[in-house]
């Protein structure tokens, strides 16, 4: 017993006095400490930054309506959306201070970009400790710091200027006063010139940086100030380094799963099914209908109903649509309409053949507007066929009920991913890549810069880059703004890229209250029509009026065209994030006027 | 250690085995023992004083013992009773009457290392006997302490089977640190208490002043549950048998919209927006109005689907329990063994518990005892897929089974998931082995004096699994499997002395503590995706495509030194002081270490020579205590600024990189500490028929761990820090009342009381221009409010028709409110809606509190008892949330309100929009969630002896026991305390059975 008890109170002392007992050591992963003080380290970062990047997609919630937000050109003059909390926020119902929507959209958007700023602030910082072992990823993380400010001052126009390394220590000197906007553009245009001069040219096809994506951003910088001349010497640039080049048709842009190894892609973030490919994102789907009606999507797989056929694009998820104004936009023949977009779905029920109407012709009471009841031109009523093109006026026709918009509007298939996308899927997840640059819109900036510049040969030249490639006869006339403004749209809608154009060239607003949102159903009670009045005293476009051929088709909403009627010019910035304000006190960083 | 471990199995298998021996022929004593009343009472301990030797009273109250000597001296001891000395002067038969003991509160209560009477108590301790926790059964250990001991609020976590509450000891201190209290079962540092089988436990201890946790120190902030489990006696083997049966229901105090309600709904949703072919409120076209073939089809039909009562069953239970207990005199031994099994009111769900524990304490010598604890716990919860919330949500209007039978994938033609599928497709469940081994062994070398050595060993080894077969929406096979493994070892020195005074009128004791302990948690898991099969749920997770794997460590360690001394004087005057040094690893290198001092003193005014001969007051004792406490409960690592890994693919290439988190490392991480000053007043009059405490207390906490937010221009987002201060004092009050004791009738009332206020006295001392201290709103942390507050505007009714929203009525940037929609109060009434018009809500009760009473008549018994929670606002999603259907969109079904409409100029709630939704409807969603409910009646009959005997027991008892009887509340779910959506909390019924051999 006396031995037991010697044995027990030896071993309580040899394990009690040992003297590192308390020490604690990461047992699963980095520190930071070695993040920091290591070549490799430095170099674990830079490749982290892509993967925090595509995070982006995903923000606000699992939904994404951040991303949605975005890329889905909400609160441009080219959408319409739908339903949900997110679009009371874009219609700027309620953009109220204590809104939950507003610190689940912007909130994620200010802090997702500035926690990007903090690591190149320190992949800067102790990179440059490391000579050329560290030189790519240093020219990476001054490209995601110019990125990334660029994105902030886009949206918020306010900002703080953060260029070093922040710890606890040195947190307590920092007064929290936005910078001065001359210091912004000096900071991301030598940023980004660190940048070109340390990233390679050669596209690798991975998906990682090259100096053509720094040379993009450059470009979008200096168009922002102004400095038309920098633009073209941007372009002109990538054009020389002959890295990328255009796509020869637009149908084989974006009919692929994969952008990082696309000729005229600058800039993607790479998504896959296989390890490493993130957990997927909602875009694409958001942007093509939802498509439920058995009549569109009815499909048997081994003798069960799926409510999912591929002709109609499945079962998506639909919360942001084209409007009318950005279809109008394209020729007939554009070879975008097709390449870009679904606008005609096929009939699919075979266990309810419905018969169509001979259309009529009908003058619509309230706008004067003519309209056909069906889409059959024929003589006689017509019995569908399986795969038959058929509008929502013909099964409004045939069976007197009217579809949601939801389900029949036409989509953007920029972002559809037809390879991922799982039968029958209920709340599909993407796994295309994310177009971020392409190389379309440096040659739209360059026709921008020469326009502003008044070089009409280099003008024409670049304009017709993208508007020749769709089949349209060049443009030998002289190229106006407004003809890049159109340009624009057509190429680049749903691309995330529509909002900095607007804001930069001062017409957001504008466009807003002329186009922004849809007719998709009059008369209602929100916004009284009033043919006198509509469109003439506000600035509204008269001809993106109430729109038969939408109510014909569709039950639609009123709330469509709200953001049309409530759209205020200080709406052009996004509120600061109220969680900021309040951390960083109201004083040192006070709301953006208006909000 | 696995040496320690191995001797310690060696020493207990040894125990197992140990033959209990029996002495030898003398001369027999036999007699009976009765109450006042006459009654025989059973199970008195006879002990002749001077061997030792002893036996129990049988149901006739009864005993034979043989002792050594016809001059022999006998005890007679029952709890409850006078104990009583009697010489037998050569009788060998006699009857004994014991008096009832008035010091009835002078019950052995156990104290952090130690147990004292409840008469020396000088800290605040609740002590709650089993007898109190079987009134209520429950599944967990925690349910069954609501409501008592005051000071102690038990709220649910999670209703479903196997899930727990939580427990908080004298409310909320810290803002972000931990606010679990401190668990110990038998000395053993745990988690939580959830593996417990409520039967094993002899009583559970609340430690809730400072002084009495500061024995704890470190982290016994938010409170000490110290749990003592049934131990053997010596004298005959008990054996003790229980069984239950019974069901559990439900009940909510909401309405659903109907069908013909929920098209209604609808076509106001769609009216209101203009949408074409509605028809007039006259005139709803309906076809239009709903626009899905299948709802439609309902409609006109007239078959609807009553989820609910297709999802929700009544499930049964049961619970079996034996354990056998007794002792020679050198060895005392307890066993039990537990079944308990559970079905959830949600088809799918249920839950299964079996138990075993063995504790035996051995003296092989007069100068060592050992004991030897183990117990093993196995249980298994199966739970239903979180979206089964779906048949509230889901219209009636709806097809969940097609013309044969067969369940439908989607029961409306838009496409709605039928929750009941959701159900069907989804598995998951959770294995856990708990296995505690705790042994110690006291040397007692010399008189007076004591070392013991406790070795505390716990693994939970817990696996995990999730299946949603490829049937199941977006799923292609998914799964998850996880395990976990929980390693903890506790390795505490205790050396007792007490000073041997030749004066008794100091009694002195020191107590001298040395413990270092290790918490290992290690998880190891994976995801997959494209499952083979769906035959093998997750177990074919090696066959399917791994899409993530998880490996994560998670190690804390500490480190103390402890002393106590408990001086008593003339049995009055009582002192009782400790201080306690702590090192944890989960701070900085220059802040691990941190001293918890305290210091209590009371007084026995009773006793005083004044007082001695008022023979109504037994008992009156004033306490007053204060001591400094902490809380640890961060995450381990904080302060080495961990990275996080990212996956990516350049090209086909995977690259695994790191970033930090985006958690601002802080190296100077310390101690949250807690002092607090604690008055007490025990008393007991009328010959201890009526007892009570009245306490007092007022706690201050500093250097609060904050996760603090961080202005995200840093590059972070949040940082841990050590900030603020905040203050919390309540009273409690606990009475007691024996109204009526006789032979036939017992009637006893009980009441607790608790108060408990919590206020932010300062957060990180930043003033505005005018020097006034600045608020956390991001956290919603406000200057002189209480701890838990939600922030927001206050709703001020509808806007009407007529009525026009001028720009200073709604918030600057709106667009102006349209009839329908909610008004906002002018809080603060300055005449204009701001952002300063936010209020305030406590989402903390302001006080609880339990009124029980029980009544015994002859053989039967019944008690019941009542349970009340006042002054607590909770949201509810359900009212205002398009994912819960409280939007009023007319897509989801929901919780029916009288909503607005052109017609009914509702003041309520607003009016419904198809497609967009109402600012500000959150509002509304804050109700009072005060509430009173019957949370318990039992009714029991306990068999006479007469039966007994025949059956040869010493006790039995049925009874019938419901528990969450009643509830009135304002709060619309179906617990007052959950939301509408999650699991709901039952009502039990129970038919159960006691015998005892």
């Amino acid at each position: 017993m006396k031995q037991y008890l010697i044995y027990i109170l030896g071993l309580a002392l040899i394990t009690s006095s040992c003297k590192d007992y308390l020490t604690e050591v990461s047992e699963t992963t980095f520190t930071t400490a070695t993040l920091f003080e290591t070549p490799e380290g430095i170099e674990k970062m830079a490749e982290s930054m892509y993967s925090y990047e595509r995070g982006l997609s995903r923000k606000g919630n699992a939904n994404g309506f951040l991303g949605t937000h975005i890329w889905g050109e909400r609160n441009t003059d080219l959408s319409v959306f739908t339903t949900g909390d997110d679009a009371n926020l874009c219609r700027f119902t309620s953009p109220g201070p204590t809104s939950n929507i507003r610190s689940l959209i912007y909130s994620p958007f200010w802090t997702h970009r500035y926690y990007l700023i903090g690591r190149a602030n320190e992949i800067i910082y102790f990179g440059s400790n490391f000579g050329e072992q560290t030189t790519r990823a240093v020219a990476e993380a001054y490209f995601w710091r110019a990125y990334s400010y660029y994105g902030l001052w886009s949206r918020f126009s306010r900002l703080y200027l953060s260029t070093e390394p922040v710890t606890k220590e040195n947190m307590d000197g920092i007064t929290y006063t936005p910078a001065d906007s001359a210091d912004v553009f000096r900071l991301m245009i030598s940023d980004i010139d660190k940048a070109i001069e340390g990233l390679p040219v050669a596209d690798r096809q991975d998906g990682r940086l090259t100096q053509d994506a720094a040379r993009h951003m450059k470009a979008l910088i200096s168009a922002w100030t102004g400095n038309w001349e920098e633009v073209i010497r941007q372009v002109e640039a990538i054009e020389n380094n002959k890295a990328h080049s255009l796509v020869n048709d637009p149908k084989d842009i974006f009919d692929r799963k994969d952008f990082y190894n696309l000729s005229e892609t600058l800039f993607s973030l790479n998504f896959s099914l296989e390890r490493g490919g993130g957990e997927g994102h909602r875009l694409g789907s958001q942007y093509i209908n939802i498509m439920a009606e058995t009549d569109y999507t009815h499909k048997m797989v081994n003798g069960v109903l799926v409510k999912y056929n591929e002709e109609n694009l499945g079962r998506q998820w639909g919360l942001a649509y084209p409007n009318s104004y950005l279809m109008s936009l394209y020729p007939k023949n554009d070879k975008r309409l097709t390449a870009y977009y679904k606008v005609d779905y096929t009939y699919q029920n075979p266990n309810k053949l419905i018969t169509i109407p001979v259309a009529e012709t009908k003058v619509d009471a309230q706008t004067g507007r003519e309209y056909r009841t069906t889409s059959n031109t024929t003589d006689a009523p017509v019995k569908v066929a399986i795969g038959s093109v058929i509008y929502g006026r013909d099964i409004f026709a045939a069976t007197n009920t009217k579809i949601d918009r939801r389900n029949l509007l036409p989509s953007s298939i920029k972002m559809y991913d037809k390879w991922d996308k799982l039968i029958d899927a209920d709340g599909p997840v993407s796994y295309k890549d994310v177009m971020v640059f392409r190389l379309a819109e440096s040659y739209l900036l360059a026709a921008e810069a020469a326009v502003k510049t008044g070089n009409q040969a280099k003008a024409q030249y670049f304009y017709n880059k993208t508007w020749q490639r769709a089949g349209n006869p060049a443009v030998t006339t002289p190229v106006t703004f407004e003809m890049v403004r159109d340009e624009h749209a057509r190429e680049l809608a749903f691309e995330g890229r529509r909002w900095d154009f607007l804001k930069r060239n001062g017409i957001w607003y504008t466009q807003m209250t002329r186009y922004a949102g849809d007719f998709t159903k009059y008369p209602g009670s929100a916004v009284p029509y009033n043919a006198g009045s509509y469109g003439v005293g506000d600035g509204r476009d008269k001809a993106f009026g109430p729109n038969p051929d939408y109510y014909i088709d569709f039950n639609g909403s009123d709330n469509d065209v709200l953001v049309r009627f409530n759209v205020k010019p200080f709406h052009v910035n996004w509120p600061i994030p109220q969680d900021q304000i309040d951390a960083m006190g109201p004083e040192n960083f006070p709301q953006t006027t208006g909000y | 250690m696995n040496n320690l471990t191995k001797h310690l199995y060696i020493l207990y298998v040894l125990l197992l085995f140990f033959p209990f021996t029996l002495s030898a022929q003398n001369p027999a004593v036999s007699g009976t023992v009765q109450s006042e009343g006459g009654e025989p009472l059973i199970g008195v301990s006879v002990t002749e004083v001077a061997s030792g030797k002893a036996t129990l009273t049988d149901v006739n109250g009864r005993f034979t013992l043989q002792v050594s000597s016809p001059n022999a001296s006998l005890r007679f001891t029952y709890v409850g009773y006078e104990a009583v000395t009697e010489a037998l002067n050569g009788r060998t038969a006699l009857t004994i009457i014991l008096n009832e003991n008035t010091e009835v509160l002078d019950e052995i209560v156990v104290i952090g290392y130690g147990v004292t009477r409840k008469s020396d108590l000088t800290g605040s301790v609740a002590s709650i006997k089993s007898e109190n926790l079987e009134k209520f059964p429950a599944a967990n250990v925690t349910e069954m302490l609501r409501g008592q001991a005051a000071g102690l609020n038990v709220t649910l976590d999670n209703s479903a089977p196997g899930g727990a509450s939580r427990i908080l000891v004298r409310g909320v201190r810290s803002l972000s640190g931990g606010q679990t209290p401190l668990f110990i079962v038998d000395g053993m540092i745990v988690p939580h208490i959830n593996d417990l089988n409520p039967n094993d436990v002899a009583s559970i201890e609340v430690l809730k002043d400072a002084s009495s946790q500061a024995i704890y120190g470190s982290r016994a902030s938010n409170g000490v549950i110290l749990v003592t489990t049934k131990r053997g006696k010596e004298g005959k083997t008990t054996v003790d048998v229980s069984a239950y049966t019974g069901f559990q229901d439900y009940k909510r105090n909401f309405d659903l919209y109907s069908p013909e309600e929920f098209a209604k709904l609808r076509f106001w949703a769609k009216y209101t927006e203009g949408t074409s072919g509605v028809g007039t409120p006259d005139n709803i076209n309906y076809q239009a109005v709903i626009d899905d073939a299948i709802m439609y089809d309902a409609y006109q039909n007239g078959k609807y689907v009553n989820w609910e009562d297709l999802m929700l069953t009544n499930a049964p239970q049961q619970k079996y329990d034996v354990s056998l207990r007794g002792g020679a005199k050198n060895v005392k031994y307890a066993l039990a063994a537990g079944y308990f099994d559970q079905n959830g009111i949600v088809q799918g769900s249920g839950f299964r518990r079996g138990n075993f524990r063995s504790n035996v304490d051995y003296s092989p010598a007069r100068w060592v005892d050992v004991g030897v604890n183990m117990s093993f716990s196995k249980a298994e919860i199966n739970s239903v897929d979180a979206n089964f919330n779906g048949i509230l949500t889901m219209p009636q209007l709806a097809q969940a089974y097609d013309a044969d039978g067969n369940l439908l994938r989607e029961s409306t033609t838009s496409g709605d998931i039928n929750p009941l599928w959701r159900v069907r497709e989804y598995k998951s469940s959770q294995l856990d082995d708990y296995l505690t081994l705790a042994s110690n062994i006291t040397f007692k070398p010399f008189k007076n004096f004591s070392y013991r050595i406790n070795a505390n060993l716990r693994t939970n080894s817990r696996e995990t699994g999730n299946y949603r077969t490829k049937l199941y929406p977006s799923s292609t096979g998914t799964g998850q499997v996880t395990s976990f493994n929980r390693n903890s070892f506790l390795i505490e020195n205790v050396v007792n002395y007490t000073v041997p005074f030749v004066s008794t009128h100091h009694r002195l004791t020191a107590t001298l503590i040395h413990a270092f302990e290790e918490d290992l948690q290690k998880t190891t898991g994976m995801n997959f995706i494209n499952s083979t099969t769906d035959i093998f749920d997750w177990n074919v997770a090696g066959d399917a495509e791994i899409s993530g794997a998880i490996r994560s460590i998670n190690r804390t360690r500490s480190m103390s030194w402890a002393g106590r001394v408990q001086y008593s004087l003339l049995d009055r005057y009582l002192l009782t002081a400790s201080v306690r040094r702590d090192g944890a690893s989960v701070f900085g290198s220059d802040n691990k270490w941190a001293n918890f001092p305290s210091m209590a003193l009371a007084w026995r005014i009773n006793e005083e020579s004044f007082l001695k001969d008022v023979h109504w007051l037994n008992e009156l004792k004033a306490r007053v205590s204060y001591g400094v406490v902490g809380n640890w409960a961060i995450p381990a690592y904080r302060t080495l600024g961990l990275s996080s890994s990212y996956e990516y693919l350049f090209g086909d290439q995977l690259s695994i990189g790191y970033l930090p988190s985006s958690q601002l490392i802080n190296q100077d991480l310390k101690w949250e500490t807690t002092g607090s000053l604690n008055y007490g007043l025990d008393f007991a009059v009328l010959r201890s028929r009526i007892r009570g405490t009245l306490e007092y207390y007022n706690t201050r906490t500093k250097d609060l761990l904050i996760q603090r937010t961080v202005p995200s221009i840093t590059g972070y987002n949040t940082m841990w820090d050590n900030l603020g201060e905040t203050k919390s004092s309540g009273f409690e009050l606990t009475l007691n009342g024996d109204v009526i004791r006789n032979k036939n009738v017992d009637w006893n009332l009980g009441a607790t009381f608790s108060t408990q206020k919590s206020e932010i006295v300062r957060i990180d001392g930043r003033t505005d221009e005018n020097g006034t201290p600045i608020n956390d709103l991001t956290n919603n942390w406000f200057i002189g409010q209480p701890i838990n507050v939600t922030y927001n505007y206050v709703f001020a009714g509808i806007w009407q028709q007529g009525e026009t929203a001028e720009p200073h009525q709604y918030l600057p940037g709106d667009a102006q409110p349209k009839p329908g929609d909610i008004k906002i109060l002018d809080y603060n009434g300055d005449g204009q809606i701001t952002v300063d018009d936010r209020k305030v809500y406590n989402l903390m009760p302001d006080w609880y509190a339990t009124f029980n009473t029980s009544v015994r008549y002859k053989n039967f018994d019944a008690q019941a008892e009542f349970y009340t929670v006042q002054g607590v606002t909770k949201s509810n999603p359900y009212l205002y949330g398009f994912n819960e259907g409280g939007s009023l969109n007319g897509k989801k079904n929901g919780i029916k309100v009288d909503y607005w409409t052109e017609q009914n100029p509702s003041n309520t709630a607003p009016r419904p929009q198809f497609t967009a939704s109402v600012p500000y409807m959150g509002l509304l969603a804050l109700q009072d969630a005060s509430y009173f409910r019957l949370r318990t009646a039992t009714l029991g009959y306990s068999f006479s002896n007469k039966v007994l005997s025949g059956i040869k027991a010493t006790r039995a008892r049925i009874y019938a026991t419901a528990t969450n009887i009643f509830t009135i509340t304002d709060y619309k779910s179906y617990s007052p305390e959950k939301e509408p959506g999650s699991y709901p909390e039952p009502r039990t019924f129970v038919l159960g059975l006691n015998v005892s051999f």
